[in-house]
């Protein structure tokens, strides 16, 4: 079983972010949702968690810039950042990747995909 | 000699330049050809009585400025216009059609004329010619446009009902995974679960359907997987969603290929999908995957009603479905969207219907999709 794990949730549509926020804690984690890009890289930088899911499309920067920007913060090397977007197209992910995120899925993203996710993050640690 | 009387005389010699002229459009079926003729013949009398029937001043205006009583699609020409849908011809390639078709009546009916009377038709033919190049024009952008905002549309429609879908989604399974529903509300919330499910489903189908016409092919992504883990998934999935049905699942030797992985969840998931909800209820769903040599043979099967012999050879045409059994939930574009991802990988599926034995539904999947993308 996947031991308790701090979850960061970012997207700017309140229902996806509280829908997922809730799903994660029936689970038994411990989750922080942000709405921007900002908001999510200083919620990163607070709540220091050990999985980010980032929607990409979101105002004031966007979920590419706030995961590179949290991938280069001292805090951030370790984390798991897992893009959750409407884009999923070859170009898309490859942006992701290249601002070092871990994995990329496609919305609308199954329990499963995202529970197996955090399952992982959890057992590296 | 009046040019009505003459294009009845003269109809062998047009329709033969007529289907020449159609033929040199890629893509048409053997049946196709065959009704092609039948199709062109009708519309040439249709015209010929048009033009032998008497006609006020008021009536040719009307005609001219295109208003019309009678209902365009029980005219032979209507009819051929959906005949041309279905057969994929874009409707610059319709608008071709009629072009040749004037030129070469034009053509036939002033070889044996006068020099004097030829030289006034000439401009004639000259003029008919300058507008059919106008309205070549106008319709080809006009149909790109429309052909845009269609795009536009669906991937709004994508995009944007996916979202509040998903967290509806989500939501539901939250409400399950907390454990603290009573039997019916966890009922009620694996519904919500089932139904959002299915509505995604179709939500790709459509989107599919429209990548489809827009880029005459699925894009895939192949890269080395095991296609038995795909009919695993796709067993579980299915038996939440129908839970009167069960599915069996037998396979033989190795299953191993380089295929896009999510196109190969969708090509199962709509043929399993397609048995279970035709099938007798009751009775299991069977899905055979045979490892052969250079391909893999997978087979989905169900008992129940055989699909009607109408219906059978038009089966993975998009939008058909079978009136009688399909429910809401069914567009008719599952079997459709399945041919597309085939043949995407070089394969090919067929069916097979009869009372006795069932539905069957046949794969062959190539390991590998061949390298040389030469004409097939």
């Amino acid at each position: 079983l996947t031991t308790a794990c701090r979850i960061l949730v970012a997207d700017d549509n309140v229902d996806v972010v509280e829908s997922l926020a809730l799903l994660m804690q029936v689970h038994g984690h411990e989750v922080r949702t942000a709405s921007n890009g900002v908001e999510a890289v200083q919620m990163a930088e607070q709540f220091l968690p050990q999985v980010v899911f980032m929607d990409l499309g979101m105002p004031l920067l966007d979920g590419v810039e706030a995961g590179r920007r949290i991938r280069q913060a001292i805090w951030g090397k370790d984390m798991v950042i897992v893009a959750v977007s409407g884009w999923g197209s070859d170009q898309a992910k490859q942006r992701t990747r290249e601002a070092g995120f871990n994995g990329h899925l496609v919305k609308p993203a199954s329990e499963k995909d995202l529970l197996q996710v955090i399952a992982t993050a959890s057992a590296g640690h | 000699v009046k040019l009505a009387n003459f294009i009845l005389e003269k109809m062998e010699d047009i329709l033969v330049e007529w289907e020449a002229f159609a033929r040199s459009f890629p893509g048409m079926s053997q049946r196709e050809k065959a009704e092609l003729r039948d199709h062109a013949e009708e519309i040439l009398r249709a015209i010929a009585l048009d033009m032998s029937t008497t006609q006020t001043p008021a009536e040719a205006n009307k005609k001219a400025t295109g208003k019309k009583e009678n209902f365009a699609t029980s005219s032979a020409a209507g009819l051929h216009g959906i005949h041309r849908h279905a057969s994929g011809f874009d409707i610059n390639e319709l608008v071709s059609e009629y072009r040749a078709v004037r030129a070469s009546v034009t053509r036939l009916w002033t070889r044996d004329m006068l020099i004097a009377d030829k030289e006034a038709l000439d401009e004639l033919v000259r003029f008919n010619e300058a507008i059919d190049e106008a309205i070549h024009d106008s319709v080809v952008i006009y149909a790109d446009t429309v052909e845009k905002s269609r795009q536009l549309f669906l991937g709004v429609l994508g995009h944007d009902v996916r979202t509040p879908l998903g967290a509806a989604k989500v939501s539901a399974q939250a409400l399950i995974g907390a454990s603290t529903l009573s039997v019916g509300q966890l009922r009620a919330a694996e519904i919500i679960v089932r139904s959002t499910g299915r509505v995604e489903r179709m939500l790709t189908d459509v989107l599919d359907f429209a990548l489809v016409g827009l880029r005459k092919g699925l894009p895939v992504n192949p890269i080395a997987m095991d296609l038995l883990v795909v009919v695993q998934d796709v067993a579980q999935e299915i038996r939440v969603l129908y839970p009167d049905h069960t599915v069996k699942i037998l396979f033989n030797g190795d299953q191993k290929g380089e295929w896009d992985t999510a196109r190969m969840h969708q090509l199962v998931s709509n043929l399993v999908e397609n048995a279970a909800r035709h099938g007798r209820a009751g009775m299991p769903v069977t899905v055979s995957s045979e490892g052969q040599d250079t391909e893999i043979v997978l087979s989905v099967h169900n008992e129940g009603e055989p699909i009607s012999a109408e219906l059978l050879p038009r089966i993975f045409e998009p939008l058909v479905r079978n009136s009688e059994h399909a429910k809401p939930e069914s567009l008719g574009l599952g079997l459709y969207i399945a041919q597309e991802i085939v043949k995407a990988h070089n394969g090919s599926i067929a069916v097979e219907s009869k009372k006795k034995g069932g539905t069957t539904f046949t794969v062959r999947l190539p390991r590998k999709i061949a390298n040389d993308r030469g004409e097939s």
